[in-house]
């Protein structure tokens, strides 16, 4: 055996711990939702105001952003500004997670409001059904009601130049 | 030996997985609540992510237990109801994940690695041999090598060992909570009020986010973590607390007792702090108990007794802080005695 072989193993080891360094601290990218490319499940919400309930249905015949927040949710914050941009090109349904209406209405009241309509889920029953994990999440829905991409986290304007605003465009 | 051995594994068997469950979830019928639970073990909790959905306090998980058991209820096999999270989660939400074409190479690794390693040492022993003789080893010799055989077998026994070692231990999903029991215990409280504590910590600190100079939550959430013994996150708390405006001699002295417990001695930080708080309100117990320790500490016991001595003058006569400011100055004295 050659002596260079020697250092073989500990090559392997600064290697593998090279890639663990690198990966330290860093969160995964979040798995893409199964949904996609299938018609959104079925939910009906009651609605923030207004008569009607929020269905699949409802949205059908035109490309809708469907956006899972809450008034609880520090990141929708951060969201909010960009929903606010996006709602002058863009058609925006909310679903208020895990909340009370008072608090969503108060919420939306002092920073604005980008949803057309905004459905109700304070018990996560929509939310299981369409797999969320946190908020905010999104679902780019077609015309068709079938999802054509999901962002988990906030839309920040560079994701909104580069995959969603492009998408939707298609979608029309 | 064995008997050791015995109660190590008695004692790992008795550490049973804490369970988030909440008894009016559970399903009246027990055979349903049993698959219920079955099922919910082998689901991941979207939010903590290694634990299961029976053993995490997440809402959401809370709401998957629900739904669980209703579909269970309404008739739902098994399989059923898992294909129905599935659908919706992907893979991601079984704990273990399924065998198919994308996770074949997760499955076969261990397999793969470990006839990697057995060719590589076969190729090294022969390599050895080689090198030392020049040529093949004498009949012996040779016989005293393990043989493929022997490795073989050997493999076999260490992979059979392993999944049993795993069947029985193993549960990819459990993730203990050992500390939340240890407090309840040392604060003599339920495992629902650490809980509590811990949910309300957590909603101050949502706040803090949008409100970082609220000086009445940075002191919640300096009481909280104390509460909760954090006391690295408390003493940090109550510093922007202070530097926010509530700089009474209470706080100085929680920050003080939260630094010198951090720490584990009434440090330079600490001893500032009950110097603060002293300056504020002279009679401030825990600040003159605490600088009596770090003289103490320093080895000058006169100078301990004398903070203590004086200190328990100015307590009110009934207070529990007089009798112990003049023990501790008692035992000081009698400690300087030869």
């Amino acid at each position: 055996m050659r002596r260079w072989k020697l250092w073989l193993p500990l090559l392997a080891f600064v290697v593998l711990l090279g890639g663990v360094a690198m990966r330290i601290g860093k969160t995964e990218p979040p798995l893409p939702s199964p949904l996609i490319g299938k018609p959104l499940p079925a939910f009906s919400l009651a609605l923030l105001d207004g008569e009607g309930r929020l269905t699949p249905e409802s949205l059908k015949g035109r490309a809708v952003l469907l956006n899972v927040f809450g008034s609880w949710c520090v990141a929708c914050v951060e969201e909010h500004p960009m929903l606010l941009e996006a709602a002058r090109s863009a058609e925006i349904v909310g679903i208020a997670w895990r909340d009370k209406p008072e608090d969503t209405r108060a919420w939306l009241a002092k920073r604005g409001n980008p949803y057309r309509t905004v459905g109700l889920d304070p018990d996560s029953r929509a939310a299981l059904d369409l797999g969320i994990t946190g908020a905010p999440e999104t679902f780019v829905v077609g015309p068709d009601g079938v999802v054509a991409d999901k962002i988990t986290g906030v839309i920040t304007p560079a994701l909104w130049r580069s995959r969603i605003a492009p998408l939707l465009e298609r979608l029309k | 030996m064995i008997r050791r051995l015995v109660l190590a594994l008695a004692l790992i068997f008795a550490a049973a997985p804490a369970f988030a469950f909440d008894p009016a979830e559970a399903l009246k019928d027990p055979v349903l609540e049993t698959r219920a639970r079955s099922i919910g073990e082998g689901l991941r909790c979207v939010v903590c992510q290694n634990q299961s959905i029976e053993e995490s306090n997440a809402d959401l998980a809370r709401a998957m237990r629900v739904l669980v058991r209703e579909r269970l209820a309404a008739g739902d096999s098994d399989s059923e109801v898992i294909g129905a999270l599935e659908a919706r989660y992907g893979d991601f939400i079984r704990l273990m994940p399924p065998l198919k074409a994308t996770t074949a190479l997760l499955w076969a690794a261990p397999a793969l690695l470990l006839v990697g390693g057995l060719v590589a040492w076969r190729r090294a022993f022969r390599a050895r041999a080689e090198a030392a003789g020049g040529a093949p080893l004498p009949p012996e010799e040779a016989a005293a090598q393990p043989g493929t055989t022997t490795l073989a077998i050997g493999a076999a026994i260490a992979v059979v060992a392993s999944v049993a070692v795993y069947a029985l231990l193993g549960h990819p999903g459990v993730a203990d909570q050992p500390i939340r029991p240890r407090l309840a215990e040392r604060l003599g409280v339920s495992e629902a009020a650490i809980d509590d504590m811990q949910r309300m910590a957590g909603e101050i600190e949502t706040r803090l986010e949008t409100h970082p100079d609220d000086a009445r939550a940075w002191l919640m959430l300096g009481r909280a973590d104390r509460y909760l013994g954090r006391h690295a996150e408390a003493a940090a708390a109550l510093r922007r607390a202070i530097a926010l405006g509530e700089a009474e001699a209470g706080v100085y002295a929680d920050l003080g007792e939260s630094l010198a417990i951090r720490d584990r001695r009434v440090g330079p930080e600490a001893e500032e702090a009950f110097a603060r708080a002293l300056a504020i309100a002279p009679d401030e117990p825990r600040a003159i108990f605490f600088l009596g320790v770090a003289r103490a500490e320093a080895g000058d016991l006169a100078a301990a007794a004398k903070i203590w001595r004086s200190g328990a003058a100015m307590q009110p006569a009934d207070s529990p802080w007089r009798r112990r400011l003049t023990l501790q100055a008692d035992r000081a004295e009698a400690a300087r005695k030869p």
